[in-house]
């Protein structure tokens, strides 16, 4: 099942993995899909495998996104502002 | 925002705006709104927040075929029984799926019409084991090399594209996969020309529509569904669900991604690749639903011999006496994964039928649709019928 938790990358293993933190354990994961892993990074994670990573940056479109166009009455209004939690 | 924090995406105080915008959008409509997930895990976290109570009395989230384990075909639960009683196996399987009643009867032993699991055959002597990932499966064969390790490989987009990155990169020789791998997007073409489907929305899958993107479902549009692609979080499901009301209201239904921080439009190019090289597309049966074109993969090439189809052609030619009936008597999962159906609408929903004691395949998993109601307490409150 997918889980809605992302993990963060502790550090580098051979063979395309990577161990990352879960809960309070440690866990393998492999890294082969996804380009330029580095430790501190978030990963959203699918039985073993890493299905993508999640920068800051794509998240805080992703809330922008939210309040833009879900919040926005006019669908139009390009100047509404985003509420961003930076 | 520097760093990264996974909360924000739980915030209550978003969380209420959306409810409020959800509100004000479901005014609009005079008739009620049907909005379909497809993903077992959007079910799930549904239950788990208790997101449906937050929803206006016009809009219903339904859930349709996003459960893997529930639509897996019958003959390939068979078979993993088959080899998993033959001495030389290890069946290896996602602990989701050890508990799946198939078609073999199991005469005698409960109430019911029931059928035989992995767990049966286990009790049998089969050696069946629970792996977490198609990874761990080959370390066993690797540690294992007098016998054949099979991966009971059911699942999506994201099972199937995992299994192709390790056979790429060189399984053992003794390691073998059943090919119950099942792909989403084939299934939406289907389900608008059902008989009785009116569904006005779809939230696409989270992690599946990662793999694929979402481009792949821009049919959806042209029946009038709107559709966005949703996370699993709390503000994810509300975000979906705001963005679908808010493509109908303004009659402009589209796909819209609100789970941009992890979904690309043409989806993860790397694994589509990977996928690609090792794997062609095929028909498959979904339980209950049909037989679906193209809306399965099959090992290709030089990798068929990693297929039990190839390796263990002979056991297989052989089955066990199987029912012909694709689900257990009284068991509605078929309507329910089209949702046709709710899981309190079963007889013996809550009754014979619970998680520990599942008679059909949605009691199963924590994807499947009967077991988040049963869990999450939702349709308790309507009467059952005694069986
Ligand atoms: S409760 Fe659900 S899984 Fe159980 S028999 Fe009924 S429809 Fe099937």
């Amino acid at each position: 099942m997918c889980l809605a938790i992302p993990y963060q990358v502790i550090d580098l293993q051979e063979n395309d993995s990577c161990r990352i933190r879960v809960g309070s354990g440690v866990q393998n994961c492999f890294i082969g899909l996804i380009d330029s892993v580095k430790p501190g990074d978030w990963l959203v994670v699918h039985a073993g495998f890493a299905v993508e990573k999640i920068s800051p940056e794509d998240a805080r479109e992703n809330l922008e996104l939210i309040n833009r166009y879900i919040f926005a009455k006019d669908p139009a209004d390009k100047d509404a502002k985003a509420e961003s939690s930076e | 925002m520097k760093n990264f924090s996974p909360d924000i995406y739980k915030d209550p105080t978003l969380v209420a705006r959306l409810k409020q915008r959800i509100a004000e959008l479901a005014q609009e409509f005079k008739e009620p709104v049907k909005i379909m997930h497809i993903c077992g895990t959007h079910e799930h976290e549904m239950g788990r927040y208790g997101l449906r109570d937050l929803l206006p009395d016009n809009v219903e989230v339904l859930a349709g075929p996003g459960c893997p384990v529930c639509v897996c075909d019958t003959e390939y639960i068979d078979q993993a029984i088959q080899l998993a009683l033959s001495p030389e196996v290890i069946l290896t399987s996602f602990g989701d799926m050890l508990a799946v009643p198939g078609s073999i009867p199991l005469k005698g032993e409960r109430k019911g019409d029931v059928r035989m699991s992995l767990l049966d055959a286990k009790a049998r002597g089969g050696d069946v084991r629970a792996v977490y990932s198609v990874f761990d499966a080959a370390k066993l064969a690797q540690a294992n090399p007098k016998k054949q390790v099979v991966f009971f490989s059911a699942g999506f987009e994201t099972t199937v594209v995992a299994v192709a990155a390790l056979l790429k990169r060189g399984a053992p020789d003794n390691f073998f996969i059943i090919e119950a791998n099942y792909f989403t997007p084939p299934a939406t073409h289907l389900l608008p020309e059902l008989e009785g489907f009116d569904v006005n929305g779809f939230l696409l899958p989270g992690h599946a529509s990662a793999i694929t993107g979402i481009r792949i479902y821009e049919h959806l549009p042209d029946y009038g569904i709107a559709c966005a692609s949703a996370g699993f979080d709390p503000v994810d499901v509300l975000a979906g669900i705001a963005s679908v009301l808010r493509q109908l209201v303004e009659n402009k239904p589209g796909l819209e991604n609100t789970y941009g921080r992890v979904i690309q439009y043409d989806g993860n190019r790397k694994a589509l690749a990977e996928l690609d090289e090792v794997f062609a597309r095929s028909s498959k049966r979904w339980r209950g639903i049909a037989d679906i074109p193209e809306s399965g993969f099959q090992l290709k090439g030089k990798y068929r011999r990693y297929s039990t189809e190839e390796r263990f052609a002979e056991v297989l030619a052989d089955p066990p006496e199987r029912s012909v009936n694709e689900h257990p008597k009284g068991c509605r999962c078929a309507e329910i994964t089209l949702g046709l159906a709710r899981p309190d609408d079963c007889p013996v929903f809550d009754k014979l039928c619970t998680p520990d004691n599942p008679y059909g395949p949605c009691m199963v998993s924590h994807e499947g649709t009967c077991r988040a109601w049963y869990i999450y307490g939702m349709g308790k409150e309507r009467i059952h019928v005694e069986v």
